[in-house]
């Protein structure tokens, strides 16, 4: 105590300096530590009377099946979006959004808004997850749902569907559950509806350089290979900037119907078994049809290093993988800045054989384990969904103000982006936007209806067992079977070396494991 | 007499002769320095002319110093993403900076200092301690729930300015500095009766400005190129930095060049390469003017002059 | 007050000590108190946190939290050790690159200090020096794509400068035995000029009347910078090469992604630990697995710095970093 007697006043001064700023910090802490906490208390006491609510409303609903859902109080959800809010969206979601959000599910909607860069496995939503940081819902696609199941970070939401998505029923397919669907439970919810059969299986090829050099059809590689050396010869193009693992190129290598499954592994679609891709016939045939390109100069050096993102579209390419027939709207515009007469068309390679439909590619919400108003979430999607009139709402705005509908088509006035077109997209009720032509229309509708469901559909891997020999195989297979599929390395020499580094890596414990899970699957479907 | 002029003579002869071996060394130097910053402005030359380019003839062309086809369309980006929000990124970008590195540089130098005594035996263990973290990380989800939950960090002005606040790197570069000012004036003040407090104060902060300058210089750097803090604590607009807005932008624009699958017409129009030259043109602005800045106070003379006076 | 009560109870026994401390903090408390900002952020954002490391030895899930999951030993370093010729390439290249970095990167910014410190007119210097920081602001994203445009195989300018003089292309892009040299010429580009900045003030803060008598003396520039400037240089050269040891086990990602696009026919130089785990687990977006290997460059890190150390405190004790 004497001691202290002794420090002198610029001392005192200091410490009390110091402890200020501490105070300060403190200060400042504890205020955001109050609001925090204050937050879920309040949420916890709302949620018991929503649901009790929701319940007996049921009785004394007014019109339609969806406002009988609408609970009696008013309650918040936090939903994270990615990417910019544009101004108009600022405008709306705090008026006219807002304002349907109240009339028809009594539910205000927050918006979060965060880089596309932590859009996945690692970013920082798994971040706020693990940290216990309140939101209730966040957009999510079916491979990083699988990794945040696996970390328990998704909340199971088998319970909420069949209650609280009656319009989504009539305008979403069930099926697309399935990429969402761990152990039996439902882990998100997904939004919009657009074909995926066959995706990839096709080839987009330019219908002009077609033209020119006398080719009606594209159906097999040899037609392909024709195609590609009168386009490198002709036009200066090279072939391609994709690998040989690309489905279109597998699809015209052998009779067997192959889908890729994960890293090396293939799934064929008759005998039910996982295929070896490295010990398939399809691999050589595929690895030498691209050294053979290679030689001829039809694959760029730079195939495995260039970045740009769209090279078919920039016209350095002459081919590029399609998908469900949408080149016209995907390709052509872009395209055409730059060579103004070009046509593009999409085949498919062996068009005798089966088109499968092997994953749902729309989005999802995913509800945090952290979150208590899973059913408020489930109403907010149901919402984007119920009807023409809403998802053409959201998607683009009011009508008069932000669009026109010309001929049922949709005529921007305001360019600025609202919820996502193509999360909200669905082909059902959603009013298509002028780029899409009739005829357009009529194929894209019906793209789906001659598609196989894939074995895999719904199939999703669970590596936990296998961390270790997956970790390597994914780096091995980079690295040696990469340059193979980019037509760099010769097939004979390299094979071996390829086989004999994967089988040390684990390759046999890793096939077994997955194809237990496999096995499992088609059980119980 | 004669021999003291001879002698003199011989100097001056001397002295011109090593001069015209000096003139050519110098020579050389100036033009290697050249070479070296035009090696350096001209990558800066490409971003400034593709950034003015349109992106299809970026595209098809590659980048160019001066642009085949002129475009604004990257700029039209920015500030469409930026709109209002320009001067208050700015502002807030502005705001951390100047307190960021006052705060850094008072901390650090306090920090360094301490080091630097040498009869204050716990300074090895000092040294240590602020060397580990250097190497030893603890990992993001630990100190990002650390910096949530028990810091409360979230969208608080602080959580742009504290994380990174003492930099190892720059506390040891000052205790350099430090270094370099004679221990006799320290000594002197002691023996005066000075105190450590005053001896920082009056002694060590003002004799290394050259020394305070650079590290404050390298402070402002990294406070001014963060984006990450922001990313990881700030949620409300009114406090992003400049930095955030254009890396969301360029994650945009990135995502939505990269969505093929979007099926509504996106194309290799987006300006991708553009925005990202673009940026750099934004961010390297105003910071270009703070090296000259800083450059008039690392001059030389300033510990001699003051041991002298 | 537990100490004073523990002095009645036993007199003569423990006091010494204690005086002492006490006796430290009556002497150096300001001392203590201008560290106490430092070492309280350090402790708040890097101690603290860094308890959080025992997650590499656990089978992290949310439900159990970073304490409460399942000891699980070392098995998230198996995949990095399991596959040992492929471990060890990437260590070699990580040590070799860095050090390549660390050597010719120093030179390259003693020497710029040196002759910046010689040029006279002031604006020249002001204009070359600003410039020669540039490339510390362009991202190397960026950087990655001017050099592209420098080394394609068609249409680089490199290749076009050499097919006009009548030569081969050359194949940079898939040929690993250029890419230690390019690597490394990228780096003195990004960061020579901002390092140089260093070596400039320290040269800036020496006593001029040295260079003033060795001049009265007859030493020539050559000799001056030989004599005195590199001599003095000396500690801060020392001190940068110790802190620079410590990560020798630790690559930049973002670099190798951005220049190399993590081209698997360029690994076989270009592979560094980072990479390697960033290809590994990336499928799995798996951070516990990445915190392991951290540890493996910190701890060799730390061991080659504590060594670095005791060298250089064999030679001049004052050069010692702790």
């Amino acid at each position: 105590m004497k001691k202290k007697h002794k420090l002198n006043k610029r001392v005192y001064s200091t410490v009390l300096a110091a402890a200020m700023i501490l105070s300060g910090l403190t200060g400042c802490g504890s205020d955001g530590g109050q609001t925090q906490s204050q937050t879920p208390a309040a949420d916890t006491g709302g949620e018991p009377g929503t649901r009790q609510e929701t319940d007996s409303g049921t009785s004394v609903s007014s019109d339609s099946q969806s406002s009988s859902l609408r609970p009696d109080t008013l309650d918040t959800i936090t939903v994270v979006l990615f990417g910019e809010e544009s101004p108009r969206m600022q405008e709306l979601m705090e008026n006219e959004f807002q304002q349907v959000f109240i009339d028809e599910i009594n539910t205000k909607v927050e918006l979060m808004y965060l880089p596309w860069t932590e859009n996945g496995a690692g970013g920082k939503v798994d971040l706020m997850i693990a940290s216990g940081q309140e939101f209730d819902a966040c957009i999510v696609d079916p491979k990083w749902a699988a990794s945040s199941y696996n970390k328990g970070y998704l909340q199971d939401l088998t319970s909420v569907i069949d209650t609280y998505l009656p319009d989504w029923h009539e305008n979403v397919d069930p099926t697309a559950f399935d990429a969402y669907r761990y152990d039996g439970g439902v882990y998100a919810i997904p939004i919009g509806n657009k074909p995926t059969g066959g995706v990839y299986s096709t080839v987009c090829v330019r219908q002009d350089i077609m033209d020119a050099i006398g080719m009606d059809n594209i159906s097999t590689l040899d037609d392909l290979s024709k195609y590609a050396q009168a386009a490198k010869e002709q036009y200066g193009l090279y072939a391609t900037y994709e690998l040989a693992d690309a489905e279109y190129i597998i699809r015209g290598t052998s009779d067997r119907n192959l889908i890729p499954l994960c890293t090396g592994i293939w799934i064929d679609q008759d005998t039910k078994e996982l295929v070896s891709f490295m010990d398939s016939p399809e691999f050589e045939t595929a690895v030498r049809l691209y050294n053979d390109w290679y030689q001829k100069g039809l694959i760029p050096k730079d195939i495995l290093t260039n970045t740009v993102t769209l090279p078919f579209q920039a016209n350095m390419a002459s081919f590029m993988r399609g998908t469900c027939g949408t080149t016209l709207i995907e390709n052509e515009p872009g395209l055409q800045t730059v060579v103004p007469e070009a046509k593009t068309a999409e085949y498919y390679i062996a068009p005798e054989k089966p088109i499968y439909k092997k994953t749902y590619e729309n989005t999802a919400f995913q509800v945090p384990v952290t979150s208590e108003k899973a059913d408020r979430v489930a109403m907010f999607v149901n919402l984007l969904q119920k009807n023409t009139e809403m998802a053409n709402l959201f998607a683009y705005g009011v009508e008069g103000t932000d669009y026109e509908l010309i001929d049922g088509k949709v005529s921007k006035i305001n360019t600025e982006e609202l919820f996502y077109e193509w999360m909200i997209y669905n082909v059902k009720i959603s009013s298509p936007t002028a780029a899409y032509t009739d005829e357009f229309m009529e194929v894209y509708k019906t793209w789906d209806d001659k598609a196989l469901p894939s074995l895999s559909f719904g199939f999703s891997i669970d590596y936990s067992a296998i961390q270790t020999e997956k970790a390597q195989i994914d780096s091995l297979w980079e690295e040696l079977a990469n340059p193979m599929l980019a037509g760099l390395k010769e097939f004979d020499p390299n094979i071996e070396e390829l086989k004999a580094e994967l089988q040390k890596a684990g390759w046999d414990t890793y096939l077994a494991e997955i194809q237990r899970q496999f096995d499992e699957f088609l059980a119980e479907k | 007499m004669i021999e003291k002029i001879h002698n003199h003579q011989k100097q001056t002869k001397n002295h011109i002769k090593t001069s015209a071996s000096d003139r050519f060394l110098q020579v050389f130097f100036y033009i290697f320095i050249g070479l070296f910053a035009v090696v350096c402005l001209y990558p800066l030359l490409l971003a400034v002319g593709t950034s003015f380019s349109d992106e299809v003839s970026v595209t098809v062309n590659g980048y160019r110093v001066i642009p085949r086809q002129f475009s604004l369309e990257a700029y039209q980006t920015i500030l469409g993403s930026l709109g209002k929000n320009i001067l208050n990124a700015y502002c807030v970008t502005i705001a951390v900076t100047v307190t960021g590195t006052l705060l850094s540089v008072v901390v650090s130098a306090a920090f360094a200092f301490v080091l630097n005594v040498r009869e204050f035996k716990p300074r090895g263990a000092l040294n240590m301690f602020l060397y580990i973290p250097m190497i030893f990380s603890a990992g993001l989800l630990p100190w990002y729930i650390m910096c949530t939950k028990y810091y409360h960090l979230t969208d608080n002005f602080l959580a742009l300015i504290l994380p990174c606040c003492m930099n190892a790197f720059n506390v040891f570069l000052l205790r350099n500095f430090f270094r370099s000012i004679p221990e006799e004036l320290a000594e002197a003040a002691k023996i005066d009766g000075a105190s450590y407090l005053r001896i920082f104060r009056v002694i060590y902060f003002p004799l290394a400005k050259v020394g305070l300058v650079t590290v404050g210089l390298f402070y402002a750097l990294s406070y001014w190129n963060d984006y990450y803090l922001a990313l990881m604590f700030i949620n409300k607009q009114q406090l992003y930095p400049l930095q955030y807005y254009l890396y969301n932008m360029l994650a945009n624009v990135q995502f939505i060049a990269n969505q093929a699958n979007a099926s509504l017409g996106y194309n290799i129009n987006i300006p991708l390469e553009t925005t990202k030259m673009a940026t750099i043109c934004v961010t390297i602005g105003p910071i270009i003017l703070l090296y000259p800045f800083a450059q008039k106070y690392i001059t030389k003379g300033v510990i001699v002059g003051a041991v002298k006076g | 007050m537990k100490s004073t009560s523990r002095q009645k109870q036993n007199p003569g026994g423990s006091p010494r000590p204690l005086d002492r401390i006490a006796g430290h903090f009556q002497k150096y408390y300001q001392l203590w108190l201008l560290a106490l900002p430092g070492m309280a952020l350090t402790l708040m954002f890097a101690y603290i946190p860094m308890s959080g490391l025992v997650i590499v030895f656990k089978d992290y899930n949310y439900k159990d939290g970073i304490f409460g999951s399942p000891w699980v030993g070392f098995k998230n370093f198996e995949f990095f050790f399991s596959n040992f010729s492929k471990a060890w390439r990437a260590t070699q290249n990580t040590i070799i690159l860095n050090l390549f970095y660390t050597v010719f990167g120093t030179a390259v910014a003693v020497m710029l200090a040196v002759m910046f410190n010689e040029i006279r007119h002031k604006k020249y210097l002001k204009v070359t020096q600003s410039l020669s920081i540039m490339p510390y602001f362009i991202s190397w994203v960026v950087a990655g794509g001017i050099l592209r445009a420098l080394l394609n195989y068609d249409g680089g300018t490199i290749n076009n400068v050499l097919v006009s003089f009548g030569m081969e292309r050359v194949d940079f892009y898939n040929n690993p035995k250029y890419w230690r040299f390019i690597l490394t010429l990228c780096n003195i580009w990004k960061g020579a000029g901002y390092n140089g900045i260093i070596y400039f003030s320290t040269i800036a803060g020496f006593d001029t009347s040295l260079y003033e008598s060795a001049q009265v003396d007859g030493a020539n520039l050559w000799k001056r910078i030989r004599y005195i400037t590199i001599p003095l240089l000396k500690p801060t050269i020392i001190i940068m090469f110790l802190l620079s040891i410590g990560k020798i086990m630790s690559g930049d990602l973002t670099m190798m992604m951005s220049i190399t696009n993590l081209s698997p026919m360029l690994l076989e130089t270009t592979d560094i630990i980072d990479t390697y785990v960033y290809r590994s687990v990336i499928g799995m977006g798996d951070f516990v697995m990445g915190s392991a290997v951290g540890i493996y460059q910190s701890i060799f890190g730390f061991a080659l710095v504590l060594f670095s150390n005791w060298l250089v405190g064999k030679f001049d004790k004052e050069y010692r970093l702790f």
